[in-house]
């Protein structure tokens, strides 16, 4: 649960085998020697963890599948319904022709390879290909937006410290302790009737997910601005903005990037959960969370197929980045540096 | 301890202020302000519009408004006078004493912007459903994440084990209201084994809470029981599974954590059989962090029930909440998230002295 | 009296009466994801009954294993033991016995002291508790019984107050305190012997004196037999009568303490007595032994102390030495000075050793291995 605050290893952790690194200018040379080889290392033990290595792979598929699947496929998420056949009930995979009244399917083909739903006969590939791009764009802005601005508080509170630290802190404390999820419903709410209100379930995530960062980032500001080169640059009289932004934070950065992963599996789940109730993004944009809730009100005809694919694409996500988090935080693990 | 508890209470007053604040921030932030709300609702007595402009001084600036919500000052009261209850005494201490009746410290949370029933009514209603649901899962959930968590210690590395793995990694990705909708599809709709929806079978008795309903529960105690049982299985399914995903995980570190200890090689060198120094040496240890993290989940609880509640249309406050969300009903919004803030600081203290208790090692 | 080397039965066949703890090329070994590391190579040794003997070793040369072995306290797998190795303890084969047999033996026969007083108890119990429930299980008293022989046990370890201590749990007492109450436990059920692991390591110096102090008299007075694991030769020459002294998982020296001590016959065990600090030695230059102890993975082809050792020579490197008999009453050690081939070489060796005792050595001029001291 609590994942290691060990900070990487701190300068000099030179590494012979890096080959022809490009000699750093002189003004470059505290820090920027250390992170390339330290980026390089992660990456060599990151590549060593299948699970992460998974995790990348289904991420890249999706994301691409995202971007060019739509292009491809011969339907539309807003098509207009064809009344050719079951007007109702929708097919199942692979079915060309469904007896509805039966509930059998009577011709298989190369069909709607995740069925097709009832009622607007939508292709549920077409719906879930056209949700991940809102979702993941939905669950990775949000994530940036929340780590800038914990990082950029927990760099001050941290760096800082005195009053402003506590004042920052304690604010936390609070919306922590409030039902998050609530004041993001109640939030979302005030948005639902506007018509593209991506962006602003994309600032209410953001907006509400920083806590955590913030808290991570202030413990590492207090750990590294204590250490022997925060000083020693201080001593030379280097300026406090040069000195957060070139000497602490590339060595604060890994943690960072580690919580941040987890956090945008969060956000994605979020955001299906408040359009499943609909309070998210507007009902007219395809998202994971607007199909499932679309599917929900037509469970009782048994369309099985609806609801489970846009389900299997967020638990694939999520666990996708969940699994390259934790790659992340083993290759970032100066300890299991072997 | 009860210097620390005392401490720790004084400790959490500026958050419980924070959350005041935040909650008629909340209040505020009602497009077009609550009198709108409910300023053309039939259901809403005159009486009552009078009483809550009055007492919320919805015409006054807003720290006063704030001041009358929370119970520090008289709404009949003018300037300083405003501090001082019907009796003359300060207007926030309690009721017996200054005979003030307003405000949240007086147990006044209004009434319902939608049904005009009072807030404290409509939120008592909700809770023993939610009690039902919420504790069945809760126990089902640390039992079952303790004995799944442990074994998976025990045995290390084994299929098992593996297969713990595996599944939590599942319920973390999964979203509780996906996993509702697949167990409704397949064992409400298809197999038609359970009933899909509500508390009770509302053709066989009065609806859940009702005066009726507790006439015909004294009646037929064991078909009431039963029929809530039946209702109980797939919502209790939705938040135990999700939730022992997370919790086996952490028993489990904790349990290896423990394994791996000086007493315990100290205990197995004393001789003792292996299942005594598992379970007696080892897991009383590994217990220690659970029994607080418990303490930190119950307020999730809370966002578990919103989830299941709203799929499965269990009659608890997740779903009062939701359909309060969905109408602005403002004034039962502030009641719940006034409670739900509070129950949060409240599990924190609780974690805290759990773990006083089980940890010998630890006074305050 | 002075022999440590097994009596020499025949395989299979249990020792003299007389011997207590008959360990017979012992063998143990850790499956790794990198390979299979030899932590006890080959180790024999018995122990008479009421006798002491000291294992000396630095960490990693397979003294703490040894004892774990003995105690069978070592998870199988990672680690596995050589089929053909056997302990005799008290007339039996505890290699081979059944998993229930063994425990009733371990606690009760036969119990372990370990290093860290800090760590080694369990902070949930009250030290009753645990004192208790060793004796209840092991000699099949009621719980009011057990209490009294735990109250019992706490006196003989001079704990002053032991009705309220008793009562108190771990994190109430100093490190020395736990000690005791380790020590305790460990004697509350008679033990015939009585295997200490760096006893003292982990505790002020003060105190560790009192602990050593303690064991030797309760050795004496119940007459246990006792195994002393440590890394301080000091600790040796005061408790104990006969000495091994391991590198890398072998037995490289063996035999009584004052043998040992004033005129060592392995190199290694010269090494570790030059490097005790002393004011005869002061001003003078005090030596280490020069590299590291090599890599389990990486073991030197022959001898395993010639990279570090002084007077190695060719032979060293070709031929692995074994335990030879090095002096009358079955001495020992492990080291081709005391083979025909390296007579010529011993006095030169002996008296090398002595003048650095004497004055601090200068560091052998050799081809340097890298990450010398």
């Amino acid at each position: 649960m609590t994942q290691p605050l060990q900070p990487p290893t701190g300068p000099g952790a030179l590494h012979d085998d890096l080959g022809a690194a490009p000699a750093p200018s002189a003004s470059d040379y505290e820090v920027s020697l250390q992170s390339l080889s330290q980026w390089e290392l992660a990456w060599r033990k990151f590549r060593q963890h299948k699970l992460a290595l998974i995790g990348l792979g289904i991420m890249t598929v999706l994301i691409l599948a995202a971007i060019v699947g739509p292009i491809f496929l011969p339907y539309a998420f807003d098509d207009i319904p064809r009344v050719d056949q079951n007007v109702y009930g929708g097919r199942p995979p692979f079915c060309a022709v469904y007896d509805n009244a039966k509930h059998v399917c009577t011709a298989f083909g190369l069909v709607h390879p995740m069925g097709e739903t009832g009622g607007l006969q939508r292709d549920v590939l077409t719906l879930v290909l056209n949700g991940a791009r809102v979702s993941l764009f939905l669950g990775f802005t949000s994530m940036a937006i929340g780590v800038i601005i914990g990082t950029i508080v927990g760099a001050i509170a941290g760096y800082i410290g005195g009053f402003i630290d506590n004042l920052l802190m304690r604010i936390v404390d609070v919306l922590l302790s409030l039902p998050l999820l609530f004041v993001i419903l109640v939030v979302a709410r005030f948005f639902q009737n506007s018509k593209d209100n991506v962006w602003a379930i994309i600032m209410i995530f953001g907006l509400f997910g920083w806590m955590g960062v913030s808290r991570l980032v202030r413990s590492l500001f207090l750990s590294i601005r204590e250490r022997e080169f925060v000083e020693a640059a201080r001593a030379v009289g280097v300026r406090d903005r040069r000195i957060i932004f070139r000497h602490i934070l590339p060595n604060a950065l890994s943690p960072i990037v580690v919580v941040a992963s987890l956090i945008i599996g969060g956000n994605i789940i979020g955001e299906a959960f408040i359009s499943f109730l609909g309070f998210g993004v507007n009902p007219a944009v395809p998202t994971w969370g607007n199909i499932l809730s679309n599917a929900l009100t037509f469970i009782l005809v048994g369309n099985w197929w609806w609801p489970l694919f846009p389900g299997v694409a967020i638990i694939l996500t999520v666990l996708a980045v969940n699994f390259v988090g934790d790659g992340l935080r083993d290759a970032f693990d100066p300890r299991s540096r072997a | 301890m009860t210097k620390y508890l005392i401490r720790r209470l004084i400790q959490a007053i500026p958050v419980v202020i924070g959350i005041t604040i935040v909650t008629y921030a909340v209040m505020l932030s009602a497009p077009g302000g609550p009198v709108e709300r409910f300023a053309n609702n039939p259901k809403i007595t005159l009486a009552q519009k009078e009483a809550f402009k009055k007492s919320w001084g919805l015409d006054q600036p807003i720290p006063i408004q704030y001041g009358r919500w929370v119970g520090l000052l008289n709404p009949d009261g003018q300037g300083l006078g405003q501090f001082l209850g019907p009796t003359g005494w300060p207007n926030i201490l309690p009721t017996g004493i200054s005979g003030a009746t307003n405000g949240v410290l007086h147990g006044d949370l209004g009434f319902s912007l939608d049904s005009g029933e009072s807030v404290a009514r409509r939120i008592g209603n909700a809770a023993l459903p939610t009690l039902i649901l919420a504790g069945t899962a809760l126990l089902l959930w640390i039992s079952a994440a303790i004995v799944l968590g442990v074994l998976a210690a025990v045995k290390r590395y084994s299929f098992f084990d593996q297969a713990a793995t595996v599944f939590s990694y599942i319920g973390f990705a999964m979203p509780t209201f996906w996993l509702g909708i697949m167990l409704i599809l397949i064992f409400g709709v298809s197999l038609k084994w359970l009933p899909i929806s509500g508390m009770v079978n509302a053709r066989l008795s009065p609806a859940f809470g009702t005066d009726n309903y507790w006439v015909y529960f004294g009646q037929n105690p064991i078909p009431a029981i039963l029929d809530i049982a039946q209702h109980l299985v797939m919502p209790v399914i939705t938040l135990v599974v999700v939730n022992i995903a997370g919790d086996s995980r952490f028993v489990r570190a904790s349990m290896l954590e423990a394994l791996s200890q000086d007493y315990v090689r100290t205990a197995r060198a004393k001789g003792l059989p292996g299942r005594t120094v598992t379970f007696r040496h080892a897991l009383r240890n590994a217990l220690l962090p659970v029994v607080t993290n418990i303490g930190l989940e119950i307020p999730f609880l809370f966002s578990g029930a919103l989830v299941t509640e709203s799929i499965f249309s269990w009659p608890g406050i997740g779903r009062l909440t939701i359909e309060s969300i969905r109408v602005f009903d403002y004034t039962i919004l502030m009641g719940v998230f006034l409670i739900s803030s509070l129950l949060v600081v409240l599990a924190n203290l609780l974690a805290d002295v759990l773990y006083a208790v089980v940890d010998p090692r630890i006074k305050y | 009296m002075t022999e440590v080397i097994s009596a020499d039965a025949p395989r299979g066949a249990p020792p003299e009466r007389d011997i207590l703890l008959d360990v017979r090329n012992l063998k143990t070994y850790f499956k790794v994801l990198d390979g299979v590391v030899p932590a006890v190579d080959g180790v024999s040794f018995s122990l008479r009954r009421g006798q002491t003997l000291g294992i000396v070793g630095e960490s990693g040369s397979g003294k703490s294993v040894t004892a774990m072995t003995i105690m069978r306290l070592l998870d199988i797998p990672p680690a596995q033991i050589d089929p053909a190795s056997e302990v005799w303890f008290d007339g039996r084969e505890i290699l081979g016995l059944p998993m229930d047999q063994m425990r009733r033996i371990r606690g009760n026969e036969m119990a372990m002291i370990f290093q860290e007083p800090l760590t080694s108890l369990n902070p949930v119990f009250t030290v009753g508790d645990q004192i208790a429930e060793q004796v209840a299980l092991h000699k099949k008293v009621g719980k009011k019984a057990a209490w009294d022989r735990a109250i019992e046990s706490l006196t003989l370890v001079g704990i002053p107050n032991p009705e309220r201590r008793v009562k108190q749990y771990p994190h109430e007492m100093s490190g020395g305190m736990r000690q005791r109450v380790m020590i305790a436990m460990a004697l509350s059920c008679e033990p015939k012997l009585l295997i200490a692991d760096e006893p003292t390591t982990a505790l002020d110096v003060t105190i560790q004196a009192q602990i050593l102090e303690l064991l030797k008299t309760i050795q004496q007075r119940t007459d246990s037999a006792l195994v002393l694991i440590t890394h301080d030769l000091g600790v040796v020459a005061e408790m104990v009568d006969n000495v091994i002294v391991m590198y890398t998982g072998e037995v490289v020296e063996q035999g009584t303490v004052e043998e040992v001590l004033v005129e060592p016959r392995a190199p290694y065990t010269m090494g570790l007595l030059e490097s005790i600090p002393s004011v005869e030695k002061r001003g003078g230059r005090l030596s280490a032994i020069k590299g590291v102890v090599p890599s389990p993975f990486n073991l030197p082809p022959a001898c395993r102390f010639e990279p570090r050792c002084p007077y190695h020579w060719e032979r060293c490197r070709t031929v692995p030495p074994e335990l030879y008999l090095s002096g009358p009453s079955g001495r020992r050690a492990r080291c081709h000075l005391h083979t025909p081939e390296g007579a010529g070489r011993w006095p030169a060796a002996l008296e090398a050793h002595r003048r650095a005792l004497a004055t601090g050595r200068e560091l052998p001029v050799h081809d340097a291995t890298p990450g010398d001291a």
